[in-house]
């Protein structure tokens, strides 16, 4: 993906300094990305709040050695 | 190379230099809210406040980068003139200085600017502790940090802006856009959130002690440390010398005057007026120098320190002024970023009437001043105060009662912050009592 062949001329360098498409490409899957982390944490949320108000373990697995009791 | 080029290349190394250690430094003021909000919360909420603020950073800094950086440029003469669209289009993120490029140090300004984006993302974050919804706070926070800021240095920190080019308008240390902007987005947000559970009993203010009172306020002496990486990315440096944002030639040494003297002064005011409550009194360095931060380039030292103590003393009587409306704010956030800056810009108006502006704009006057500070507050508040009205129609605002009273860290955060069970929350009596209950089950 270098946009350069050689070294001699001053300017952009990063990878597909040579394509705007590829790098709005690059910034939408970037959005994207940060929109997916923000659902994936309502989800998150969702789950853990209903196990706790249900009185489940929120993860699968062992209690940790030391973990609190409830509050 | 020739001499001129030899010069050239070393104004862009030195550059680069100078905002990289700004840079650095600002990351302290993250590292210092943190320490300071995990501090503030209840043992049972430490690790949710630790990750709100890890992921303010990393939200923000990555959105900043995708679309914020623009509004910067585009800005500055809207809605008084023009959308610089065409101006605009060369900070885009896919344009040629928007990454390693040998012939710009474009990276460096967007690094300093995505730092102070963080940094009103990071002054919401401590009020609404405790019962905000982490993806909500995020959302919240990419607005604020991410469109909503950068819209107001737009207009208010750049040598184009509307309220300097129209009003004359003078704020060195970004009290505006930073925090009067974050104070007053807060407020909105704070409005339709809520109180903590049992923060009000029965129409009366119970106070819920931090947990870790000493962290608090290392926390908030890591904050003075990264403020000076805040305001040297507040000067313009060049290899002609140092320049506000507004163009008047101003130096470092300006800005060691006024920040430690508003550092002493807000502390001494606060402790005199609080009694010597820990809370207020290290906050009061915080209050100082956002006091003194628009005229801190011109201020004598002691003029300075005098605008610092009554910036001091005001913040536990605001704090009380916003307790009284039923407003929980934890850290008193508002307070101190908003209620502060509002005061110091409002000051700076009167106090600097008569400095002349470069290229013929009008003289700093009181009345830009004030007029700049109120519609600066409208643009934090009224954002701030529908998209949360928006979230909390949606359900998406605030977690339920029952994880409330639990604590964060043993729902959506798995793992567990002190494991040998110490410190524990103490539980006012109050709390206890059917007041709490009956005020979970309205």
């Amino acid at each position: 993906m270098s946009p350069i062949s050689d070294w001699d001329t001053p300017g952009a360098v990063f990878t597909g300094a040579d394509s705007t498409a590829v790098l709005v490409l690059f910034v939408v899957l970037g959005i994207l990305i940060v929109i997916g982390f923000l659902v994936k944490m309502v989800q998150h949320e969702n789950h853990a709040y209903a196990q706790m108000i249900n009185h489940e373990p929120v993860e699968r697995g062992p209690a940790a050695e030391g973990e609190p009791p409830v509050y | 190379m020739s001499p001129e080029d030899t010069l050239a290349s070393m104004e862009s190394v030195i550059t680069d230099l100078f905002y990289w250690v700004s840079i650095a430094l600002m990351i302290a003021i993250h590292a210092g809210f943190l320490a300071y909000e995990v501090g503030a919360s209840r043992s049972k909420n430490v690790l949710a406040a630790a990750m709100k603020n890890l992921l303010t950073f990393a939200v923000v800094v990555s959105t900043f980068f995708f679309f914020g950086w623009w509004f910067y440029y585009a800005f500055p003469q809207f809605p008084a003139g023009a959308l610089d669209v065409s101006g605009a289009k060369d900070y885009l993120p896919w344009a040629d200085i928007s990454g390693p490029n040998t012939t710009s140090v474009n990276g460096i300004f967007w690094g300093a600017f995505a730092l102070f984006a963080a940094t009103t993302g990071s002054i919401m974050s401590g009020a609404v502790l405790e019962r905000i919804r982490t993806s909500a706070f995020l959302i919240l926070t990419t607005v604020l940090g991410s469109v909503v800021w950068i819209i107001a240095a737009a207009w208010s920190w750049h040598g184009n802006g509307w309220l300097l080019t129209e009003w004359g308008w003078h704020d060195f240390g970004a009290a505006g856009c930073v925090h009067l902007i974050a104070g007053a987005f807060t407020l909105g947000v704070l409005i339709n959130l809520g109180p903590r559970i049992g923060r009000f009993v029965n129409g009366k203010a119970v106070t819920i002690p931090p947990h870790n009172l000493p962290l608090t306020m290392l926390g908030l002496m890591l904050i003075f440390v990264g403020f000076f990486g805040f305001l040297m990315g507040c000067v313009v440096y060049t290899n002609t010398g140092y320049f506000s944002i507004f163009g008047n030639p101003t130096n470092l040494s300006a800005i060691a005057f006024s920040t430690l003297m508003g550092l002493a002064g807000g502390i001494i005011g606060a402790y005199v007026a609080s009694k010597g409550e820990p809370f207020w009194t290290i906050s009061g360095g915080l209050a100082g120098v956002i006091s003194v931060a628009p005229g801190m380039d011109l201020y004598h030292p002691a003029l300075a320190f005098i605008i610092a103590v009554v910036g001091g003393s005001l913040i536990p009587h605001i704090g009380k002024l916003i307790e009284r409306f039923g407003i929980d704010d934890v850290v008193g956030a508002v307070t101190v970023h908003g209620g502060c800056a509002f005061y110091g810009i409002v000051v700076s108006g009167f106090v600097l009437w008569g400095y002349p502006n470069i290229e013929g704009m009008p003289d700093v006057n009181p009345l830009g001043q004030i007029g700049g500070a109120i519609v600066l507050t409208l643009l934090g508040f009224v954002p701030g105060y529908l998209i949360s009205l928006a979230l909390k129609k949606a359900k998406m605002l605030r977690i339920p009662p029952e994880v409330e009273l639990a604590g964060l860290d043993l729902s959506e955060v798995p793992a567990t912050p002190y494991p040998e069970g110490i410190p524990v929350t103490r539980l006012n009596g109050s709390m206890n009592g059917t007041a709490v209950k009956e005020e979970v089950n309205a």
